[in-house]
């Protein structure tokens, strides 16, 4: 048995050595998702004859050069919404060599395309102050719904009044504090209509159980079936099953790995990585130095939100070649490790002008170590370090109107009951509703509200109400 | 002697000793009647076959978990391997075939051939870790709570490095959906497997020297040890068939949802060390049957879907399931120090 | 001439810190009953696990019929012809009666289904041969204490040994069980089986052997043939060697104290099970001893007088004061502290160091102005008190477990020295400890005695008693049964040993 044991385990061993070093550490090529369908959006084309003309112009600019370009968008007749497209849609330059090269070797480009994009649904656009407060039906927080005047759907009972509708939804989270607001957008939404019987099922991080919960909804043959999908592969199998048995499914937010999905609402992460890019190049500009050596802390590789806002930060950054990237570090969702990046960042790097940082963890855990470590103002000139966030933290929010975070491109949960009415929509056949609803793209927030290449940024203060999560102390 | 004192009041006695015998069943019986009574469609084929697939997954993990833990020792791996096998497995083939110049994975992360091979490997990569948790314990003497909980990190550590965090589809592999998805006669095939895994462990520790081996090392291990047997050996195998049964679960896991992804079967370890203990097995070893782990798993299953079915939110869910955990292994105890 | 069953020769065997066998050499030959007597560590056992295949000898040789055998495991001795049925219960409790029986003998057919039906057949037939009658079905845990042992007993039967080691199976039969264990024995051996027992009733020893082997500290010292006057003083003084009352010197001195304060009385102190009717007074400046087999009830007395568990009935007086203790802490306040004769489990915390172990529980007489402890202070006393009782150790801030079992036993003592209590209750103070260290805890005791403190002391080794006791309370089956003064001419190992190992107290316990 001796002998045995002993050669198995050296088989092991050898097994694994043979297949880490043969993976190279988990350099992979890039997830290729929904390859069937935007193969048609090429990213230079945007569909707007206007601004496809003025990536031609743009395309053999760089550094002082392509800022003079940006600067002038708004003389060519460009809208706020029109330039923030511009730049969502912006190609890759090659000014840059690292940055192209970086852009390549994480296929950033895949997960650009394959990433819902295009109009809203019936052109809808987004304004300061729209939308609905609400207290959340399960965390009781207060909270102000932006977009419920998107797809709009009036108060009362849904198509035909006698019938009772079930919906169910299926999500992972009520511990979350993101997620339970998701689900208190989708259960306010239900409960505008007498009509519509809801049951919330939280999956708990657990697939396996996603897909019972999904199972469970068919069996009781339910009328309507919104999800908040975790991750891509093991959804797709469930949503599938529920499409089969004729059950409408919308997801809200992140993407089954079902091709055939009845909707998907999905959010803005190109115009949080774009606004960004905009924002540290605006402010370079301002103060008159073009040259800055970034870090980026990033979410976990190959999700979804790390790939698309990263890839669509580093295009703005594509076209200034004085624009040095040190590092990517990555973490798994979890401040402490974010906290701790930061710190080796620091430590690794004298001379840091600008932490991009692809979700709040990761900026405000950039802000503490830099604090800690004595180095907030420690740039040239005694300049403050540039901390770029995304997300939509009231933390983060209030780190803006401080003056700390110099921006925060807002990525909002209250996006769930545009779902829900989609939802609503589709199961009493009032209307056609598109394979792909685009949530409108937020202005990014910024301390005073700067006009940034032409355009208007909110102020803390006008985001603020739209912000999730419970109120700080 | 002894014994014959209990008799004094014939009937009554015999029946209160059958109910406390067969407790489990009498449990599962009445969750049965309290699913028909609260949700219409408790009893429908496809609600049926969502239990069944359950109950298959973790049935399967927590029949060898009740194998560990009857040698005495308990296995925190057994989520992580979950994970582990088919991603380790899937590298191999990948690697192994590559020689004869077939591609395994196309477009980054689908899986579109090699399904025997990895089968296999799967089977063998996890039955091969429960045998390392074993040799280690037996061999460094660490307490296997703490060699299997190394061995947990270790594992979900290179299924990140493996895989780089990333899922991959099993969609386009021809034959991956057969065991998750198929019915012979409306019956899952994946239910007939854990029937036929359930059965043969029973039969194996009632009808072949096996179960005396596994009864005694974890009764009473000097006791074993006096009488010749090699109870390293056994606590070796105990870990091995362990880590087997969570490859097969693994394989289920995976044929169900088509994909394969790191974090699969995470948190499940504990999943199974409630059921056995539900089932009856204690961590003093030497306790406890098969046939109550598997009744075990059809309780916890069948609850958790008739709490779904009623529409509870999660947290009352985990509050229910924790009771029956406290409450089954009370009983359990309690029923033991009576007879005694 | 025809070669003996059993001969061993030279045997060694060395535990750490203890060597277990010096040289012992044994015969048996076929149809003859070979008794081992000795007193407890005296290495009978063993001997028994070296030929039962437990573990190996060190050195020495062991022939069957004449062939020199390696006996590895357990399974090997079975193949060889060796049943034993040891001392302590080697039973798997959660298993059956049958599934005991044949535990790793398993009969099978076609090498791989078990044959439950013959074994179920087989182990009813081995215990009817035994004389008893117990539902093979059941569970071990569920049978009697007697039953246990025929089912240890059945155990060792069923492979038709030609050797049969039967160590201490007489304990929990009373006797008409006994006699008919004894009458099968007899059957066995006039069937031509070889057969070792060991025990403790000299009377019973003496009923059933052909011949009788003294063991003293690891070696067998004589065989004496029973007679009809081979008397059991004799047996006992081999037992003992010649050199009885070496060492009383020490003894001496502690003497009566003339004050007689009473400091603890028990009145019919009971627990159920355990010991019954305890009726003692304890003075001040006196050293009591304890003298009984193991499980005679000592142990459990001694932790009712300090609290770690309650009496039942009964009432406990300290200086007058009628206390129930709940806890130690109770005992400890009282004024009670016990040198436990497990140290390694209950008196000592191995991972901490000297310093911290002989403090541990005085804390509160070490504590600073500011109600800290004074570290300075600790020291100091722990530095006193390793050298008063001289305990070897290369400083105070070595770990414990590092030291000695001796230098360990006097670590727990200090710790009761430093708190100044009233009574020590000491529990075998010289278990596994070597003689020097012996002759030093004594010394450490008698001092303790002379300095007007009171001392219970339970020990297997009588003449530690006699050393240090003023008297010796004997106790059988959980009741004082004697009493012996240092003044009587009883007061002596061969008499008191005579009482403890005389049968009929025992079965009337």
């Amino acid at each position: 048995m001796r002998k045995i044991t002993k050669l198995l385990c050296f088989l092991l061993i050898v097994m694994m050595v043979f297949t880490v070093v043969g993976c190279g550490g988990g350099e992979k090529e890039p997830a290729k998702t929904g390859d069937s369908q935007n193969n048609s959006g090429q990213p230079s084309s945007t569909g707007n004859e206007k601004i496809d003309a003025l990536y031609a112009e743009v395309a053999n600019l760089q550094g002082e050069d392509a800022l003079k370009f940006f600067e002038g968008l708004k003389d060519k007749g460009l809208n706020d919404a029109e330039i923030l497209q511009f730049f969502i849609d912006l190609p890759l330059s090659q000014a840059n060599a690292q940055i192209a090269k970086i852009y390549k070797d994480e296929g950033f480009e895949m997960y650009g395309k394959s990433y819902p994009k295009g109009e809203t649904y019936n052109d809808f656009q987004w304004s300061k102050g729209s939308g609905t407060k609400i207290t959340g039906p399960y965390s009781k927080n207060d909270l102000k719904l932006p977009f419920t005047d998107y797809v709009a759907l009036d108060e009362g009972t849904v198509g035909d009044a006698s019938k009772k509708y079930k919906i169910g939804v299926v999500f992972h989270g009520f511990s979350h504090p993101w997620l339970i607001n998701w689900a208190d957008a989708a259960k306010w939404e239900a409960d505008r209509h007498s009509n519509v019987e809801l049951n919330v099922q939280d999956a708990e991080f657990d697939n396996n159980k996603w897909a019972s919960i999904m199972d469970s909804f068919i069996s009781q043959k339910v009328d309507g079936i919104l999800v908040w999908p975790m991750v891509e592969a093991p959804t797709g199998p469930p949503v599938d099953r529920a499409l089969e048995a004729g059950i409408p499914v919308v997801s809200v937010d992140r993407t089954s790995g079902s091709k055939e999905i009845t909707s998907r609402i999905t959010g803005n992460f190109p115009a949080n990585g774009a606004q960004a890019g905009m924002y540290a190049i605006w402010k370079l500009a301002q103060e008159g130095d073009l040259n800055a050596k970034a870090v980026m802390l990033r979410k976990p590789l190959g999700s979804t939100a790390d790939a698309v806002r990263t890839g669509h930060f580093l295009k703005v950054l594509s076209y200034f070649p004085g624009i040095e990237i040190l590092k990517s570090y990555h973490d798994t969702d979890n401040r402490e490790e974010a906290f701790t990046n930061a710190q080796s960042a620091l430590q690794a790097y004298p001379e840091i002008d600008i932490f991009f940082g692809t979700g709040d963890h990761e900026a405000l855990a950039a802000l503490e170590a830099a604090k800690m470590a004595n180095r907030l103002n420690s740039r040239k000139d005694g300049k403050k370090i540039m901390f770029l966030s995304i997300d939509d933290s009231k933390e983060a929010v209030t780190q803006v109107k401080d003056g700390l975070f110099e921006v925060n491109t807002p990525y909002t949960p209250l996006i769930s009951d545009i779902g829900m009415r989609v939802l609503l929509n589709i199961v009493t056949k009032s209307a056609e509703m598109p394979q792909d609803v685009i949530t409108p793209n937020i202005p990014m927030v910024t301390q005073k509200g700067d006009v940034i290449f032409g355009m208007q940024t909110q102020t803390p203060d006008q985001w603020y109400e739209y912000t999730f999560g419970p109120a700080l102390k | 002697m002894a014994s014959d004192t209990a008799s004094f009041n014939g009937k009554s006695i015999i029946s209160i000793k059958f109910i406390k015998d067969n407790m489990l069943v009498f449990i599962l019986f009445l969750e049965l009647i309290m699913g028909v009574i609260l949700s219409p469609v408790f009893l429908g084929k496809s609600n049926i076959y969502s239990i069944l697939i359950n109950l298959t997954i973790f049935g399967l993990l927590a029949i060898g978990q009740s194998l560990v833990m009857l040698v005495k020792e308990i296995d925190l791996s057994v989520g992580a391997i979950m994970a582990f096998g088919p991603i380790a497995a899937i590298a191999l083939s990948k690697k192994i075939l590559a020689v004869s110049g077939t591609e395994i994975i196309v477009g980054g992360n689908y899986v579109v051939d090699g399904l025997a091979l990895i089968v296999v490997l799967v089977l063998f990569i996890s039955a091969l870790i429960g045998v390392l948790n074993g040799v280690i314990r037996v061999k460094a003497q660490v307490p296997s709570l703490i060699v299997t909980l190394g061995m947990l990190y270790v594992l979900s550590g290179l299924s990140y490095i493996l895989s780089g965090g990333y899922s991959l589809y099993l969609t386009n592999l021809e034959g991956a959906k057969w065991l998750g998805n198929t019915k012979l006669a409306s019956i899952p095939v994946n239910f007939i497997l854990f029937l036929t895994v359930g059965v043969l462990v029973i039969l194996v520790l009632k009808y072949t020297k096996v179960g005396h081996r596994i009864y005694s090392t974890g009764g009473n291990e000097k006791a074993a040890i006096y009488s010749g047997i090699n109870t390293k050996f056994w606590k070796v195998i105990a870990f091995g068939l362990s880590g087997l049964c969570a490859g097969i679960s693994a394989l289920v896991y995976s044929s169900r949802l088509e994909s394969v992804e790191t974090i699969q079967g995470s948190g499940y370890e504990l999943i199974s060390i409630a059921i056995a203990v539900i089932g009856g097995i204690t961590l003093e070893g030497g306790r406890g049957k098969i046939f109550g782990t598997i009744i075990a798993s059809a309780i916890l299953c069948i609850m958790l879907n008739i709490l779904s079915l009623v529409g509870l939110i999660a947290w009352y869910k985990t509050i229910i399931v924790g009771l029956i955990i406290i409450g089954a292994a009370s009983q359990h105890a309690f029923s033991r120090r009576t007879t005694e | 001439m025809q070669e003996p069953l059993l001969f061993l020769k030279n045997i060694h065997k060395q535990f750490p810190g203890v060597k277990a066998l010096r040289g012992v050499d044994l015969t048996l030959e076929k149809g003859k009953i070979v008794s081992l007597v000795g007193t407890n560590g005296a290495g009978k056992s063993t001997l028994s696990n070296i030929i039962a295949g437990i573990y190996p000898p060190d050195s020495g040789e062991i022939f069957i019929e004449g062939k020199s055998v390696t006996i590895s495991d357990p399974k090997v001795a079975e193949q060889l012809g060796v049943g034993i049925v040891h001392q302590e219960p080697t039973l798997a409790l959660n298993m059956t009666v049958v599934e005991n029986i044949f535990l790793n003998k398993e009969l099978t057919r076609n090498r791989i289904l078990l044959d439950l039906k013959k074994m179920k057949q087989e182990s009813e037939k081995v215990l009817e041969f035994l004389g008893f009658q117990i539902n093979v079905d059941k569970k071990v845990e569920e049978l009697t204490l007697v039953e246990k042992e025929v089912v240890a007993i059945a155990q060792a039967m069923l492979v038709k040994p030609r050797i049969l080691i039967l160590d201490e199976v007489t304990a929990p039969l009373n006797k008409g069980e006994v006699d008919h264990l004894f009458k099968i024995i007899k059957d066995l051996r006039n069937n031509g089986m070889g057969i070792i027992f060991i025990g403790h009733k000299l009377q019973e020893i003496i009923e059933i052997s052909d011949s009788i082997m003294v063991f003293r500290d690891g070696k067998n010292v004589g065989e004496l043939i029973p007679s009809e006057k081979l008397s059991e003083k004799e047996v006992i003084a081999l037992m003992l060697g010649v050199t009885l009352n070496e060492d009383l010197e020490a003894g001496e001195k502690a003497s009566e104290s003339e004050q007689r304060e009473e400091v603890l009385n028990l009145i019919n102190l009971s627990k159920q099970g355990l010991y019954e009717n305890i009726n003692f007074t304890l003075y001040k400046g006196e050293a009591v001893g304890f003298a009984g087999l193991k499980g005679s009830g000592i142990t459990e007395l001694f932790q009712s007088l300090q609290g770690i568990i309650t009496f039942d009935d009964g009432e406990m007086y300290v200086k007058t004061r009628r206390v129930k203790f709940k806890n130690p802490k109770d005992g400890i306040d009282a004024g009670i502290g016990m040198v436990t004769n497990d140290r390694q489990k209950e008196g000592l915390a191995l991972t901490l160091d000297v310093k911290e172990n002989i403090s541990v529980s005085s804390l509160k007489y070490l504590l600073n102005k500011l109600k800290l402890i004074d570290t300075k202070l600790l020291k100091d006393k722990a530095e006193k008190y390793v050298q008063a009782l001289s305990i070897k150790t290369p400083s105070i801030n070595q770990f414990v477990q590092n030291l000695s079992g001796g230098n360990q036993q006097k670590i727990v003592i200090a710790k009761w020295l430093l708190k100044n209590l009233d009574i020590i209750l000491v529990d075998e103070p010289t278990r596994g400890v070597d003689v020097k260290a012996k002759n030093e805890i004594y010394k450490l005791l008698l001092n303790e005695k002379n300095n007007g403190k009171s001392l219970l002391v339970a020990s297997p080794e009588i003449r530690e008693l006699l050393n240090i006791c003023d008297r010796i309370l004997i106790v059988i089956g959980g009741r004082i049964v004697a009493e012996v003064h240092r003044n009587t001419k009883e007061f002596n190992e061969e008499d008191i040993l005579s009482i403890i190992h005389s049968s009929h107290h025992y079965n009337t316990a």
